[in-house]
């Protein structure tokens, strides 16, 4: 049997037997690596745009919603988010969207994934040793070093206190960019810059914002291409310095590129009648449901205030 | 260094986010005087060629890559007001679509990417550049300057705005609030790491991508220069009105978390209103003895006073706040949904 198989592999030659050097794991060991982490980040940008746009169309809860009405309530409770210290009332907040989500026909484990365990994590690490002993004092409750080891006096310790700063830091991060997605998730973008424009953010304003998100798509279309030529034909390995100046070379080529682009743009725009003043057709009514969800949401907010007062 | 949601107090983000406004409407009334009715278009894709370059990995040293920030060099060709707008938009995309860098922060990240950066960034270069010939080694080098020190400044303000937190926002026990680095530490570690690792990539991306732009599209070059305007500028107040007054409110009420040292805002109690005020506002008074009432001394005396109790007494609570909240939330949805199906 084994035989059999030295047999066939006998015909193929050996480097294409050899595993690949080159895969995504072992990405970090290899030259051409940041081109493809650049590959990535880009199509990460085309990901992102389908999969919001896969819920943000769906007939449901948060999506029937007046826009504006969604956009204060949701930038509400992050505003509450900062303002509570309350470890009790920032736990209930996050409970809050993931609700929301839910009923809103959002994923919850995508949603949990995209909101909870990358920036708060991190977020949560990098205040891990801002809250020993060293900068905040309290009763110690998990001794890492004993008093006097190491020179200090003290030794060093987490104190309830300390956890409690970490804890709300990270919650807060999470809350806030919980509800940051629930709005993207669950609004076209187009819809939330023209809520914005409805509440005199200047039209100017809004319609570069939506060319600007427009064109990023076109632009990363360009920069893709580029960095799939240059990835293809890259064989072996690549100073660091040549890297260095093929990226710098890159961002000057986009921008070149995307200058011309302009020019063309504004042509195009002026040949369809564009006067320099840019104009709003959008018009949005508050329905009945939506005060409905006003007066819900200030209720909920009236427990959270009243909680804050209790503990 | 998109600094998150979450270290920063509200009393810190909102008076500099409203302090970004003016700097927006004359970056606007600036831009419009340079790149004319072509504007439009010239800074939407300033904006989206911006957010680009964050998307762009550079190697570091041993293996590592970081990103650029682009602020200077986008300074150097349009002029640094186009480049707080672009950068300004960028970063608002950024943290409403993927969540880098807070929303509530947005303006601190603004006030260090977007105004800080291409500003010190500029100047040095043009101090530095003087009347030199473009792509000359003292133009370049004035370039790498001024984008490693550009970016090294913006660092030191973030910083220092999260330093200042400790200091400022703490709890009654000296609890910090928010982030709980000093400014004796906070500084030191962002200026490392922006002087070690990302300033010196910084600084080679854009001089890169400047001598690229000067060997093959020189006439991008001296295009900020004051062409005229093609229509009448509006009175920029009349037009921010209703943004000004708005943030201005919240201006004026943010001091008074400030002035709460003691405990966190909107947690005083009868007796911290009396210190603070003077008197006690009658209509508190009568709402906190309700509270009384419904609740006596704030705990729930059946479980005891002991720790366990107490902690007993948190979970309990916040299940009963979670369950209260949940069936509001349920409801609703049902509610309009039903309306929605309904008007079809």
């Amino acid at each position: 049997m084994t035989e059999q198989r030295n047999n066939i592999y006998s015909d193929i030659p050996a480097w294409l037997l050899e595993k690949n050097l080159y895969n995504d794991m072992e990405a970090s060991a290899s030259k051409t690596h940041f081109i493809r982490k650049t590959l990535k980040h880009i199509s990460e940008v085309f990901e992102n745009e389908l999969f919001c746009e896969k819920f943000a169309g769906k007939p449901l809860f948060l999506q029937s919603i007046d826009p504006r009405v969604k956009l204060l309530t949701l930038i509400f409770y992050m505003v509450l988010s900062s303002f509570t210290s309350n470890i009790v009332v920032l736990l209930i907040l996050a409970v809050i969207p993931l609700l929301y989500a839910k009923l809103s026909g959002l994923e919850l484990k995508d949603y949990i994934r995209r909101s909870w365990l990358y920036i708060p994590v991190l977020v949560l690490v990098f205040s891990i040793p801002g809250v020993t002993s060293l900068f905040v004092k309290g009763s110690p409750l998990v001794t890492v070093l004993r008093p006097g080891v190491m020179g200090l006096q003290s030794g060093l310790y987490f104190s309830m206190n300390g956890i409690e700063v970490a804890l709300r830091i990270a919650l807060r991060a999470g809350i806030s960019l919980s509800f940051g997605f629930l709005l993207l998730l669950t609004t076209r973008w187009s819809k939330i810059t023209s809520a914005l424009a409805l509440m005199h953010v200047p039209l100017l304003f809004i319609s570069v914002l939506n060319m600007a998100y427009r064109y990023i798509f076109v632009i990363s279309a360009m920069a893709c291409d580029m960095m799939e030529a240059r990835y293809l034909r890259t064989v072996g390995k690549l100073d660091t310095s040549d890297n260095r100046r093929f990226m710098g070379h890159s961002v000057a080529h986009m921008f070149i590129k995307s200058h011309y682009l302009s020019e063309e743009i504004y042509d195009a725009m002026r040949c369809r009648g564009f006067t320099g003043r840019p104009v709003s057709c959008d018009k949005f009514k508050v329905k009945g449901t939506d005060i409905f969800f006003i007066i819900n949401n200030v209720i909920i907010v009236l427990i959270l205030i009243a909680g804050e007062h209790l503990f | 260094m998109h600094i998150p949601d979450g270290y920063l107090s509200l009393q810190t983000t909102i008076p500099v986010l409203a302090g970004m406004v003016p700097v927006w409407a004359v970056a606007f009334r600036k831009v419009k005087k340079t790149l004319s009715s072509k504007r439009i278009p010239a800074l939407a894709l300033c904006a989206a060629f911006s957010f680009l370059i964050m998307m762009f990995n550079v190697p570091v040293a041993g293996g590592s890559s970081g990103h650029a920030v682009g602020a200077v060099f986008i300074a150097i060709l349009l002029g640094p007001w186009a480049a707080t707008i672009s950068v300004s938009m960028a970063l608002l995309i950024q943290a409403l679509v993927f969540g880098d860098g807070g929303i509530i922060s947005f303006g601190i990240n603004c006030l260090n990417m977007a105004v800080v950066m291409p500003f010190t960034g500029y100047y040095l270069y043009k101090l530095i550049a003087g009347k030199s010939k473009l792509g000359s080694s003292r133009n370049l080098v004035g370039t790498f300057i001024g984008s490693y020190v550009g970016l090294n400044i913006a660092a030191i303000f973030a910083g220092f705005e999260l330093g200042i937190q400790p200091l400022l926002f703490k709890a009654a026990n000296g609890t910090p609030l928010y982030s709980p680095y000093p400014l004796s530490v906070s500084i030191p570690s962002m200026a490392l790491a922006h002087t070690v690792f990302a300033g010196p990539l910084e600084g080679i991306v854009t001089t890169a991508a400047i001598a690229y732009i000067i060997k093959f599209a020189p006439q991008l070059f001296g295009q900020n220069q004051p062409i005229l305007a093609d229509e009448p500028a509006v009175l920029s107040f009349k037009k921010y009105k209703a943004i000004l007054i708005s943030l201005a409110v919240l201006v004026v009420l943010t001091p008074i978390g400030l002035l709460a040292t003691g405990t966190a805002w909107g947690e005083w109690g009868t007796d911290e209103i009396k210190d603070k005020l003077g008197y006690i506002p009658k209509g508190f008074a009568a709402m906190a003895d309700k509270w009384h009432a419904l609740i006596p001394d704030y705990s729930l005396p059946a479980l005891g006073v002991s720790r366990v109790g107490t902690t007993l007494g948190y979970i309990l609570s916040a299940v009963v706040g979670i369950v209260l909240i949940s069936g509001l939330i349920i409801l609703t949805s049902k509610l309009i949904l039903r309306a929605q199906k309904g008007n079809k």
